[in-house]
């Protein structure tokens, strides 16, 4: 129990700035959203992203919600969109879409700016220090083996998430990816499953996203120190995600807490300088990521809700 | 050209047929690289049945299921520097008589141990079929064995912990592969072998080593492409006593 609790403080603490660059990766998915967002309810186009989405839509769901997402994989999202559909910014000007605004109350903000604060200066001050040290002795190649590595231990929210959705394709090919890059990718460390022979797709779920698919809304925005941008309901996702990640279960206690100290600061590593260009971009880099992280979240569960047709919009 | 394959042929498969040989190792594997460029990498998964015939005075057979995961880099064109990790079982089934004073009447038996494999393989294409190629690969258990054993010293019945520590082996071998139809390798070839463990069942029997009964053995193997990338591969040890292995390969 002491260990739970030890872990939840630490996890708090040294997330935080991860938290800030993941939601700030979040922002980054879409610059053009960032100077539009100065107001305290967020309005966004959902089809912005989805709207000429082709077949591939495990792609659309390749990257998901969790509040510890990184940027790099929201990065790779929306480019994938943007290259199945041909989507383009001269698309995005000339083309008229259905337009579905997503909304988040705001009511702790004085709270939430003063954890923004915290968890910008945790980032700035500990874990991008540490991260940058880190680089400097750990090759690339090496820390994205554990970076995948990791991910792959994640499984379970993926797979459990993906019944509770009734997305039985999906939980089957979480399944697959599993057992892929566990045997033939020496434990995780290799993606084998992605390579182009395999292309088994991801689809990636979360608890908050199961909740959103029946029917819960996001309820108040909040910023958690250590975890950074949240709603009411993701914020049951924190806790499922430590039961359903087989880390929390390594005992000794510290050892859970180490592991999960080095994953956070293992991938912080992996994209350091992505925080930074969001704040140099945005007025206010508080409400750019609550924007950010509200589009995100809902289009997430509306495209699962209603995946896009191959070649249509939904 | 023609002739020294034949010969060569000839003289891998009669060793095949060596008698009093005995198998120590896991799979080696076609002697051509799974990847043939450098920095190619190749991963798999794969289970040993594999025996040994050991020897101290008294032959005992040691026998192994072994289940690996293994990782090769190819660091040369057709060079190749491979890893295993895996867990192995180990039975002693001839351990019932020890000498006239002392007799057990149970086998050994132990569970999981880990064990590791390093390797490397070299090959050198004859033609565009034929090829011959080289290794050297070692194995280690890291764990020690061990199993209560009922018995008798001198009349008088005891129970004891019979120890088994840090079994390994070093294989040396050469092999010729000829690529047949639709992407499949057929291979054979002989190897030099030597195994160590030590033993002891205190206090009747201080720590003292047991060595391979023998030291040559041959092998031959196929290795099919399945598709998507995966290759399998069968091998087959063959001596006093047969070892066999399988795995699956996937080629990054």
């Amino acid at each position: 129990m002491k260990y739970a609790v030890l872990q939840a403080v630490l996890i708090a603490v040294i997330i935080s700035a991860s938290g800030c660059a993941h939601h700030n990766d979040r922002a980054a998915m879409d610059p053009r959203e960032l100077n539009s967002s100065a107001e305290s309810t967020d309005r966004v186009p959902s089809s912005e992203v989805s709207g000429k989405s082709s077949e591939n839509q495990p792609v659309m769901f390749a990257s998901s919600s969790t509040i510890e997402r990184n940027l790099g994989e929201t990065y790779k999202i929306s480019q994938a969109v943007e290259m199945k559909s041909g989507f383009n910014d001269d698309d995005w000007e000339e083309e008229e879409w259905e337009q579905e605004e997503f909304t988040i109350a705001d009511p702790l903000e004085p709270f939430n700016r003063a954890m923004f604060q915290f968890n910008d200066t945790l980032y700035f001050r500990v874990l991008k220090p540490v991260a940058q040290g880190y680089s400097k002795v750990v090759p690339k190649p090496a820390r994205s083996g554990i970076s995948h590595f990791f991910d792959n231990l994640k499984f379970p929210i993926r797979f459990v998430n993906n019944l509770l959705q009734a997305n039985f394709k999906g939980a089957c090919s979480e399944l697959g990816r599993f057992t892929v890059n566990t045997l033939w990718g020496v434990g995780g460390f290799l993606d084998p499953a992605s390579k182009k022979e395999l292309a088994i797709p991801e689809y990636d779920a979360d608890f908050g996203q199961t909740l959103g698919m029946y029917g819960f809304g996001p309820g108040f925005y909040i910023v958690w120190p250590g975890f950074g941008p949240s709603s009411a309901r993701d914020t049951l996702e924190i806790g499922t995600n430590i039961f359903l990640n087989p880390v929390s279960y390594v005992d000794p206690g510290y050892i859970s807490i180490a592991a999960r100290a080095y994953e956070i600061v293992n991938d912080t590593s992996l994209r350091i300088g992505d925080y930074e260009i969001l704040k140099e971009a945005a007025i206010d880099p508080y409400v750019s990521l609550r924007h950010a992280y509200i589009q995100y979240r809902e289009e997430m569960i509306r495209q699962r809700k209603n995946p896009p047709k191959p070649g249509g919009i939904n | 050209m023609k002739r020294f394959i034949v010969m060569t042929m000839f003289l891998l498969l009669s060793l095949c047929r060596y008698p009093g040989t005995a198998p120590a190792a896991g799979p080696f594997g076609p002697p051509e690289p799974f990847t043939e460029a450098k920095g190619g990498i190749h991963t798999a998964i794969g289970y040993t049945y594999k025996k040994d015939c050991y020897e101290n005075g008294v032959e005992r057979i040691f026998t192994q299921n072994i289940f690996y995961s293994e990782l090769g880099r190819g660091f040369a064109r057709y060079f190749e520097l491979y890893g295993r990790f895996g867990i192995a079982d180990l039975e002693v089934g001839n351990v019932t008589r020890i000498s006239d004073e002392l007799q057990t009447s149970e086998d050994f038996n132990d569970n999981w141990q880990f064990t590791g494999t390093l390797g490397v393989k070299g090959y050198y294409p004859l033609s565009e079929i034929f090829g011959v190629g080289a290794f050297l690969q070692g194995t280690y258990s890291f764990g020690d064995y061990r199993d209560d054993v009922r018995g008798t010293f001198n009349g008088v019945a005891f129970t004891s912990e019979y120890y088994i520590e840090n079994p390994w082996d070093v294989n040396a071998g050469i092999a010729l592969q000829a690529h047949v139809t639709s992407g499949i390798k057929v291979y054979t070839g002989a190897y030099l072998y030597h195994s160590e463990a030590k033993i002891s069942l205190l206090p009747y029997i201080p720590e003292s080593t047991l060595k391979n009964e023998t030291r040559i053995g041959g092998f031959a193997g196929f290795n099919i492409p399945i598709g998507r990338g995966f290759q399998l591969n069968l091998e087959s040890q063959f001596a006093k006593r047969v070892s066999a292995g399988m795995a699956i390969v996937l080629v990054h």
